[in-house]
């Protein structure tokens, strides 16, 4: 049996899913069973049924929120690819400014979330900010950044870009160099110009790659917190509040932890539904 | 082999019997850190058998953590706590008044009689037994820039040439005239805080909760006018509105120089008094139908852990940290905050600090007790959020007064029903 098992290579996995079950299974479990039940963390959880599901439909706030990431998605997820995907077709060949640049633009992603976004907040400020004090100079008109709804939400997309570009870009590299040159030689004997190289032969060829950033890039927005969380709390007023900072204000900011549950319920329902339709797109193309 | 019990015996015994009372306090880091640190390093001189480990925890997760702490039964021995969840924490608490009579020599009548009715409020539960003891204790006061009043012209109460508070109209006038004898874009700095909000329209005679804490912002008609008032202010440049549609800091638009007035509160002194180009000093809060200043801060207190020993040694040490003229005042000195006790003067070595200890005790002896009352409530614990948020989009033009004021009865209805009542 055991070396039935061994063969099988079943038993050098089961470590891995062991600690899935642990650390992932039960707790997406427990997500749904304590969505049943309002909590706020001293009081021993009481169960209410479908009461944080019917709350749920007349919260405008969350709903609100589910529209506002929707649209970080519209904007945020095709910056996210085009601009690190133009970036990997500038660096991806091994040059020395091409290692430095690459060093660069991949040094945002290592900084803490935290640190800065906040010092986004600075130079986006509307009367302190280094932005529009060039802006002024210059003769422009200061832009309100972040006191009005499209502007911040633009601001959010700009800081996510800036903080996510060179995780993505060095994907689109890995990408880029694993493509045969054979296919390149081809192309390039056969007449075609550099626009059709990349559409037909380099674009299509990188279709992994593409899924891979497409779903990381879908799957920061949706777990993305601290940058809006820092840049603008979810203002002004709601515009910026996305449906991941909605559900910890609910949860420990009024210690709703068992709405919070449910919120995340069918933020997580939503979430699965918009990526795996995006993968399906992407792969059909 | 008796013998070799016996040695085994005393090896185990020696550590429990010498060893230290190992005892972890969680704090918030920054100044509060440094202000422990400074008063459990004089309390080794005294309790050498007292080792006290701080742990910084950041503000931000500071109570779901501690929830999380006393849910797995894990809790910390001792921990500072944030004024609006003080009352939630209050059954896991020890009672320190069992201790007060060997600890300090006096009474806990004496102890709760000796703080600010608005402290006392705080420490002392329902059935009289004290909780916990005062640390980081604020009230909310005005800062001024003394450059921008001097050019004006414009006194300034207490130590600007001015006794008595302005009234509210007063107050309007010093801002506008402050603002276009200095030539700056704005007059005044506020926080987006639901508290700050509330000192605005409890000074001009609004209640955001009355006594029996009932929402009434929509029901007083008065209520929506100051709400007007209040967002003209933004209109007007009069208030900075990045402050609360952005939440910008204000401390970067009073130390940038553009305002002359900060509606902060004496935890504004160390950041203040860093500042080396420019010269702030603290004033009263404008006086309208009521003058009156919001507390707030930090508690500190000890949980019941269920060991005797480190709950005693902890008991012995919040109350030897909280006490005026103890570790206390090691506090107060290292963190430049004003002291909880009435006539209780600290040798800051600083004499903007005693302006600071005067300008707010004069405030707080003046409150109301209603103001410390309403807010010392759970309502009021989760109602600030939404009152941030709704406000905040009516300063941002996204939201008319109206709707806001109908969202805040709804979140204010579904906040009671969660709760099972009014408490």
């Amino acid at each position: 049996m055991i070396r039935k098992l061994v063969r099988s290579r079943f038993l050098f996995v089961v470590p891995s899913l062991i600690f899935l079950a642990i650390f992932v299974l039960f707790p997406i479990i427990d997500i749904f069973r304590m969505s049943f039940y309002q909590w706020d963390l001293l009081t021993p959880p009481m169960f209410v049924g479908f009461e944080n599901f019917r709350m749920m439909l007349d919260d405008k706030w969350f709903w609100n929120s589910i529209l506002v990431s929707l649209k970080l998605l519209v904007v945020s997820v095709p910056l996210t690819f085009f601009v690190p995907l133009g970036l990997a077709l500038a660096l991806y060949k091994e040059t020395t400014s091409s290692k430095i640049l690459r060093a660069l633009f991949y040094w945002p992603y290592m900084m803490p979330a935290i640190a800065g976004t906040t010092m986004w907040k600075w130079i986006l400020s509307y009367d302190l900010g280094i932005l529009n004090y060039i802006m002024k100079t210059l003769g422009f008109k200061p832009v309100a950044w972040l006191l009005k709804p499209t502007p911040a939400l633009v601001a959010v997309s700009l800081v996510r870009l800036w903080g996510l570009t060179g995780l993505l870009m060095m994907m689109f590299i890995t990408g880029l160099q694993n493509i045969s040159s054979e296919y390149y030689e081809a192309a390039m004997i056969d007449g075609a110009n550099k626009w059709q190289i990349f559409w037909h032969v380099t674009f299509p060829l990188l279709k992994n790659t593409n899924v891979l950033v497409l779903t990381t890039s879908i799957a920061h927005l949706f777990r993305d917190f601290a940058v809006i969380y820092a840049l603008t709390g979810g203002g002004p007023g709601y515009s910026t509040m996305v449906t991941p900072l909605y559900i910890y204000n609910s949860a420990f900011t009024q210690f709703r932890i068992g709405y919070a549950y449910a919120m995340s319920v069918v933020f997580l329902l939503i979430s699965l539904m918009i990526t795996v339709f995006s993968i399906r797109a992407r792969e059909a193309r | 082999m008796k013998r070799w019990w016996t040695f085994l015996v005393v090896l185990l015994a020696v550590p429990l019997v010498f060893g230290a009372i190992k005892l972890t306090l969680w704090c918030g880091g920054g100044t509060e850190r440094r202000g422990l640190e400074a008063a459990i390093a004089e309390y080794k001189k005294i309790r050498p058998d007292v080792e006290i480990e701080l742990i910084d925890v950041p503000y931000a997760q500071f109570d779901q953590k501690l929830r999380l702490a006393i849910l797995s039964g894990d809790m910390p021995d001792l921990a500072t706590i944030t004024y609006p969840y003080a009352p939630g924490y209050m059954k896991y608490m020890l009672d320190l008044s069992l201790y007060v009579k060997e600890v300090l020599g006096i009474t806990p009548q004496e102890f709760a009689d000796s703080m600010y009715d608005v402290v006392k409020m705080r420490v002392v539960d329902e059935k009289g037994a004290i909780r916990y003891v005062p640390l980081h204790f604020t009230m909310q006061c005005l800062w001024v820039n003394v450059d921008y009043f001097k050019k004006a012209g414009v006194p300034y109460p207490p130590f600007g040439g001015r006794t008595e508070p302005w009234t509210w109209e007063e107050f309007m006038d010093v801002l506008k005239k402050v603002k276009a004898a200095n030539n700056i874009p704005y007059a005044l700095s506020m926080q987006r805080t639901a508290e700050r909000l509330f000192a605005y329209l409890a000074i001009r005679g609004v209640k955001t909760l009355d006594e029996q804490l009932n929402f009434t912002l929509d029901r007083d008609p008065k209520a929506k006018q100051l709400l007007q008032d209040f967002v003209n202010m933004f209109k007007e440049n009069i208030m900075v509105p990045a402050e609360w549609i952005a939440a910008q800091d204000p401390n970067m638009a009073l130390i940038g120089g553009l305002t002359a007035v900060l509606w902060g509160g004496s935890w504004n002194t160390l950041d203040l008094l860093r500042v080396t180009d420019k010269k702030f000093a603290p004033a009263y809060l404008p006086k309208d139908v009521y003058w009156l200043s919001l507390e707030g801060g930090r508690l500190f207190g000890a949980f019941k852990t269920g060991n005797k020993t480190r709950e005693k040694a902890a008991a012995e040490f919040a109350l030897w940290v909280g006490w005026k003229g103890k570790g206390y005042d090691i506090y107060l000195k290292t963190t430049y905050h004003m002291s909880a006790y009435k006539n209780h003067k600290v040798d800051y070595g600083n004499p903007i600090m005693d302006q600071v200890q005067e300008v707010c005790g004069k405030l707080a002896e003046a409150t109301p007790k209603w103001v410390a009352d309403v807010r010392n409530s759970e309502i009021w614990s989760r109602l600030q959020t939404p009152i941030n948020n709704q406000m905040s989009a009516v300063v941002a033009g996204q939201m008319s007064l109206d709707e806001a004021l109908k969202n805040l009865r709804n979140e204010y209805e579904r906040i009671v029903k969660e709760l099972g009542g009014k408490r």
